[in-house]
């Protein structure tokens, strides 16, 4: 059933938004992954997402920036105020729960990998802001696309993920056993 | 480890997080969809019939005074609920154009989290701005409503009462802010509660500006 208060003029529209959310639907799934805690309240925000997704896709111009870049900004931008409003109750550490939720889902190995670990640790010492930033060069955008997302000039960008890599390196070695 | 290495693990953590494929249910995402145009409908009507209501509340204020200009305390009472009134279309008109400027969320993020920041900002500031003073607005309402409606001059016949009632309204506001600072630190059931005591304690304002100062850091790195 069709619960959509759509008239006939909105299908196509609806339509071609559908698809390009199929298409792209990876990019909402690790946002909610990213600022939310556990798998209930990644449903939530994923639906948040989606929901002003379709809000602004009237707006949506092809011409003016790829659907990809536009769907970050989006979708970053519920996900940072998601974020914003959790922190001001109180919770702290949305990552909490990434192993445990890939072992519920029965596709995660019994011992939790290392990388992934350190990677959930790291993103999570970040604020929303950094988290945006990192999310975005670890899923390989350029730096001029990482730029365009977040309102950032490229130096800018260059220069925060530099001083991100730096900390990050600084922390490993602080971590590392001396003499082993 | 290196950021780049942990691209790797990130893809790979990606591929194996498949919770939320829910979203993309016809009958969930239609949901959502549907929600999305109702609060639509909704915002725009409730910020619509706002605005009006203080237009049409400044107008009758603005009518009052003209009409009762000849006496010095009718034509001060008036004026202060018009100026007060201007306040409010002021501050409801700027909160609608804040919002605009939010909605669609398709700004960069840096630009829409300022811009978030601002509007939550202006909204403690015009809470309190509007708010507060009806520890002592109240009264002229009061006095103003009874001469429209019925025509007594009730500053006439108990000037004391109400030299007295604003003389509280005032010690009011001082105690109001007092009190909210002392149970501020104390969780509320209510959010509505929270967000009072919030507003009214400076602790939302304090937060804003703390927004408002990590966007300026990380756009000015």
């Amino acid at each position: 059933m069709d619960i959509l208060l759509t008239t006939e003029a909105d299908r196509p529209r609806q339509q071609a938004f559908v698809e390009l959310l199929d298409a792209h639907r990876g990019i909402v799934r690790k946002i909610a992954m990213l600022y939310a805690g556990n798998r209930d309240e990644r449903e939530d925000l994923a639906q948040e997402i989606a929901a002003q997704l379709w809000r602004s896709f009237a707006r949506f111009d092809p011409v003016r920036a790829k659907f990809s870049t536009w769907m970050y900004r989006v979708a970053l931008n519920v996900a940072i105020s998601h974020a914003r409003r959790r922190a001001e109750t109180g919770h702290t550490d949305p990552l909490e729960d990434w192993h445990l939720d890939s072992v519920a889902d029965g596709t995660a190995n019994d011992e939790p990998d290392p990388r992934l670990l350190e990677l959930r640790r790291f993103i999570g010492q970040l604020d929303a802001l950094n988290r945006a930033l990192v999310l975005l060069y670890l899923e390989d955008r350029s730096y001029a696309e990482i730029a365009e997302v977040l309102g950032l000039s490229t130096t800018n960008v260059a220069t925060k993920l530099n001083r991100i890599k730096h900390t990050l390196r600084k922390q490993l070695t602080q971590s590392e056993p001396t003499g082993a | 480890m290196e950021l780049d290495d942990m691209k790797h693990a990130w893809a790979e953590l990606a591929l194996r997080q498949d919770g939320i494929e829910q979203l993309l249910k016809a009958d969930q995402r239609d949901r959502g969809m549907d929600r999305a145009r109702t609060t639509l409908r909704w915002s725009l009507a409730g910020a619509g019939i706002e605005l009006l209501a203080w237009i049409v509340g400044t107008a009758l204020a603005a009518s009052f005074w003209v009409h009762e200009r000849h006496t010095t305390h009718w034509l001060l009472m008036g004026l202060l609920l018009h100026a007060y009134g201007i306040a409010g279309i002021w501050a409801c008109a700027t909160d609608l154009l804040l919002l605009t400027r939010i909605y669609l969320f398709d700004a960069p993020v840096l630009v829409l989290q300022r811009r978030l920041a601002q509007l939550r900002r202006f909204r403690v500031v015009s809470t309190l701005a509007l708010g507060l003073p009806w520890w002592l607005l109240w009264v002229l309402a009061t006095f103003v409503l009874a001469r429209a409606l019925t025509g007594a001059d009730l500053y006439l016949a108990a000037p004391g009462w109400f030299w007295i009632s604003l003389a509280f309204g005032a010690v009011a506001v001082g105690a109001s802010v007092w009190l909210a600072r002392r149970v501020a630190a104390t969780p509320q059931r209510a959010p509505f509660w929270q967000r009072i005591i919030d507003d009214l304690s400076g602790r939302n304002l304090k937060r804003a500006a703390r927004e408002m100062d990590a966007l300026a850091r990380f756009g000015a790195d």
